[in-house]
């Protein structure tokens, strides 16, 4: 039994806007092992970036609002990031915990060649020669499939596809071999074949440097390529975790079993896809009972009023639902 | 679906020059839309499926060769004579929070288009009144502006909005790349719907193969402004045979974890169309590249049985090695 | 000072634009009932009460004619804004759909109304005004229309720039893929979603226009005699300006004050339309809300 990297406990997240006081995140708890790899999914607007930010505390501070723990537990210690100071953050921030984001374009600056980037990650956490850090960084660009590492090096980021870039932000990312790495969304903006090609690169640094991963996405296809456990969000919080396996085949939560429903599957050609009625709750408001409800098929009268407790499945699969309240077994 | 043609696009070629260098974004399109199909047009970016959606919809000019809509030439129309058509040809976008004008209430977008072509305010009125019930949205809906409204309610409308004037033709441009997945499944729904109880022909481009074969019965698959292979979404799926077409299905992820994912990986990068390879355009990336002869000819659409349309050099050779 | 709040937390009216549009609205509300608030005829001659400082009949003094200045302020007031008005009014005219169709169509028409827009750009300012009034005469209605010309280029590229944006929204494609002809997406459709934009120039426009007017007349240019306004004013008192500084310092007083209000209140409006740099209230304030809400809710739910 792994011990826990990072550990989320009782994080609630609200953010000041335009439109006023928004929960972001509602009370979610997430324990991440190391070696696995962590899926986070759900919809627009369910809080997973949020929570993903937070771990590294990239969220802005000014506006957003916070209570709860972020564990992270680096083998001789466990500290709670959101009270760490500058200067530990920042010791963590590339080194021990990584994040990928959606755009690679802006995830480099344009006016500085990429190899450029990527050595300066190496030298703001290592004490190495400069020398020693571009050997390392052309090992990295190999490493990530980005031919030929020299010339590459000293291009700018504008010379490079969306894919190839990508890379690069994995190769900067892994630089200094973190025992985390977040991918926010991290293949939604690229092509099918191009993302293919991410994935398995994933899967190969994942073996090779023995890290965890947490993976935020809206694809079911991605969580099953790469995840060993899952994380279903809606409305700010956790809906239900399992393993993928018992995820896709046995979901527990309706709200789990109606998003795996609506992705169209080649078997099903042709046959109308399940629709979820309705649209998620606003999160400006407090949510009474359980946030589902309103758009749930098997929604009991209780769902309305009383927030559901979290039921164990066993095996590490837990969800949140009045359906199971009477411990493991479904109410017909 | 019928056997007559709605639109047909002969040799169409669209180049772009870009700081002197010759974009050939379209390069010998052939294609056939048959009356009341749905044909899906896939391919990734930069091989040219936008563009020859906006060719045909005539919101471009093509550098060369033909589109007749009902065997009426319309390359060469202009704005005026267009308008006859443009009530019979409508589009959907693939940003449903920008396809609205933001200063106007939905209701005024929607019925702006009636009152265009001269549709009464009565007959506006009950039109709209039967696609709002069709889409299953409230009418209140249509009173508040777009900035108020999500992403599925939108491409929602902006479906309602294409259906106003009773169109022949449906262009579709990545409906519903921007939507979450269970608003993509009610969007993906009505197209279904629409597909069962009318006698629409639509486009339906997108980059994702698994939605184009559950809404369309005929796929296109389009390579760096060409068509590599072309036929109903059976022919297609049970037996893709050019080479990008078989990467293409093979790199979508699986859909069950426990499952075993067998890839056609493909090397490199998508080449962009200001550097064509010579020969075939997709020799550099090909797994069953067969150097003198990929890289120094180019192919040519051969029929492989029924509708169903390859263009590769090694169709011939490679099926009889499967089939011995 | 009260704020007021708008339905979005993050007001408009915070201190700075609160005072700006009192200020604004003093002065317009003045200059409009000059008639009525004035105690005396601006025109009227008196010899008797020559330059005298602030008295009870004159309460900011006479000029070295004996006209009171309070009076000439107000009426000189109207002349300068309603001027000020017609000079940014003129460019609209002109710049706008100079703007739209340069933006809109490109090619040959964008290179032709740009090239205008540059050779009237390329001279400076004034000097393009004298030659005008050279060659056309002095007067206002002709520093109007002079000042109006120099300022349509920059509300043209403005309106340019604008149009280049909309132009490649999804909503023109939409429209011209409906078959709207390229008249009413620019006017029903692209203007409308420019005009926020625009109406903050234009406002700023407003403050140059009236200290552009106010050098002309300063110059004798602009405003002849007897019609008066607050660059004339200032001439006027120029040579007394260390006997009898009320003379000049009141019209440059008003002219400072008018556009110092009138871009606080552009720069109050600019912030609040960039959500990132609207003051947002206290997360203290919001939570306050919240509980309250909460405590509603909890009383419907109870009552249910």
């Amino acid at each position: 039994m792994s011990e826990n990297l990072v550990s989320l406990q009782h994080l609630k997240l609200d953010l000041i806007t335009s439109r006023g006081l928004i929960h972001a995140v509602r009370d979610i708890n997430l324990d991440i092992r190391a070696g696995e790899t962590h899926g986070i999914v759900g919809e627009s607007g369910c809080g997973k970036t949020m929570t993903a930010k937070s771990i590294l505390r990239l969220h802005d501070e000014k506006k957003t609002f916070y209570s709860g723990k972020i564990l992270y537990n680096s083998g001789d210690k466990t500290e709670d990031i959101m009270k760490m100071n500058r200067k530990s953050l920042g010791a963590i921030r590339g080194k021990d915990i990584a994040m990928i984001f959606q755009d690679p374009m802006t995830t480099f600056d344009p006016l500085i060649t990429v190899g450029e980037q990527i050595r300066e990650t190496i030298l703001t956490h290592e004490s190495i020669s400069k020398q020693e850090a571009t050997e390392r960084v052309y090992k990295l660009l190999d490493e990530v499939g980005i031919f030929p590492p020299e010339k590459r090096y000293k291009q700018y980021p504008f010379e490079f596809s969306g894919g190839m870039l990508q890379r690069a932000s994995i190769a900067m990312a892994v630089a200094c071999r973190p025992k985390l790495l977040i991918a926010d969304e991290a293949t939604t903006a690229l092509d099918v074949t191009m993302q293919a090609q991410i994935l398995e690169l994933l899967k190969k640094l994942k073996d090779e440097y023995h890290m965890s991963i947490i993976i935020i996405t809206h694809n079911f296809g991605v969580i099953a390529e790469l995840c060993d456990r899952v994380s279903v969000m809606y409305a700010g919080k956790i809906a239900e975790t399992g393993d993928v396996s018992a995820i896709f085949h046995q979901p527990k939560h309706p709200y789990t079993k109606d998003l795996i429903d609506s992705i169209p599957r080649d078997e099903a050609t042709g046959e109308k896809l399940v629709t979820i009625p309705g649209f998620p709750p606003r999160l400006d408001r407090e949510i009474v009972g359980c946030p589902y409800a309103p758009r749930c098929r098997r929604a009991l009268p209780e769902c309305q009023t009383k927030a559901p407790e979290l039921t164990d499945f066993g095996n590490g699969h837990m969800c949140s639902c009045h359906l199971y309240d009477k411990g493991g077994v479904e109410n017909v | 679906m019928s056997e007559e043609v709605l639109i047909r696009v002969e040799n169409v070629r669209k180049y772009f020059s870009k700081d002197s260098k010759q974009v050939k974004a379209l390069d010998g399109i052939h294609l056939e839309i048959p009356k009341g199909s749905f044909v899906g047009v896939v391919g990734e970016s930069g091989c040219g499926k936008s563009t020859l959606g906006r060719c045909i919809m005539r919101l471009i000019d093509v550098s060369g060769g033909n589109i007749y809509y009902n065997g009426t030439e319309i390359t060469k129309f202009g704005p005026k004579q267009m308008r006859e058509y443009r009530s019979k040809m409508q589009m959907v976008f693939q940003n449903p929070f920008s396809s609205f004008d933001p200063k106007r209430t939905i209701w005024d977008s929607i019925a702006e288009v009636g009152r265009f072509y001269k549709m009464s305010e009565q007959e506006i009125n009950q039109r709209i009144q039967e696609m709002i019930t069709w889409i299953n949205l409230d009418e209140n809906i249509l009173h508040r502006h777009p900035n108020e409204l999500s992403g599925g309610q939108l491409q929602r409308l902006a479906i309602a909005r294409a259906m106003l004037l009773k169109p022949e033709f449906i262009m579709a441009d990545e409906p519903v790349s921007a939507l979450d997945v269970s608003v993509q499944a009610q969007i993906l729904n009505i197209f279904m719907d629409i597909r069962k109880d009318s006698n629409l022909t639509m486009m339906f481009i997108s980059h994702d193969l698994t939605v184009v074969r559950h809404v369309c019965d005929i796929v296109v698959v389009m390579y760096l402004g060409t068509v590599v292979e072309k036929g109903t979404a059976e022919e297609i799926f049970s037996n893709p045979t050019h080479p990008y077409t078989q990467a293409l299905l093979s790199s979508r992820p699986k859909d069950d974890p426990d499952k075993e994912s067998s890839r056609i990986m493909l090397s490199g990068d998508i080449p962009n169309a200001m550097n064509v390879p010579s020969g075939c355009r997709f020799w550099p990336r090909c797994s069953q590249y067969k150097e003198g002869l990929c890289n120094c000819n180019s192919p040519e659409e051969k029929c492989i049985g029924g509708t169903h349309y390859v263009s590769c050099l090694r169709t011939e050779e490679l099926t009889h090695a499967k089939n011995s | 000072m009260k704020k007021k709040n708008t339905e979005r937390e993050g007001t408009l009216f915070t201190v700075p634009v609160i005072i700006s549009i009192i200020i604004l609205a003093v002065i317009i509300l003045s200059c409009i009932f000059a008639g009525v608030l004035a105690p005396c005829d601006p025109d009227a001659l008196d010899f008797t009460a020559v330059l005298s400082g602030p008295t009870k009949a004159h309460l900011l003094g006479t000029d070295k004619t004996g006209r009171d200045i309070l009076s000439r302020l107000l009426f000189g007031g109207r002349t300068t804004l309603l001027s000020a008005l017609g000079v940014v009014g003129i460019s609209i005219i002109i710049g706008v759909p100079m703007g739209l169709f340069a933006g809109y169509y490109g090619g040959w028409v964008d290179k032709i109304l740009m090239r205008i827009t540059d050779v009237i750009i390329s001279f400076p300012s004034l000097l393009l005004a004298f030659v005008f009034v050279a060659v056309f005469g002095r007067g206002i209605s002709k520093s109007v229309l002079a000042l109006g010309i120099i300022y349509v280029p920059m509300l043209a590229k403005l309106t340019r720039s604008l149009v280049l944006v909309e132009k490649n929204k999804t909503y023109v494609e939409a429209c011209r893929s409906i078959g709207y002809g390229s008249g009413r997406i620019l006017f029903y459709h692209i203007l409308p979603n420019c005009i926020s934009t625009l109406l903050v120039q234009l406002t700023l426009d407003v403050g140059s226009a009236i200290l552009d007017l106010a050098s002309l007349s300063f110059l004798g240019l602009g405003v002849q005699a007897p019609l008066s306004d607050w660059g004339a004013m200032l001439e006027d008192g120029r040579i007394f300006l260390l006997s009898h500084p009320m003379l000049a310092l009141s019209p440059a007083f008003c002219m400072v004050i008018t556009v110092v209000a009138l871009n606080v209140f552009v720069d109050g409006v600019q912030k609040y339309m960039n959500p990132q740099e609207r003051k947002l209230p206290s997360y203290k304030k919001l939570m306050r809300q919240h509980r309250l809400q909460e405590q509603a809710q909890n009383i419907e739910q109870g009552a249910a």
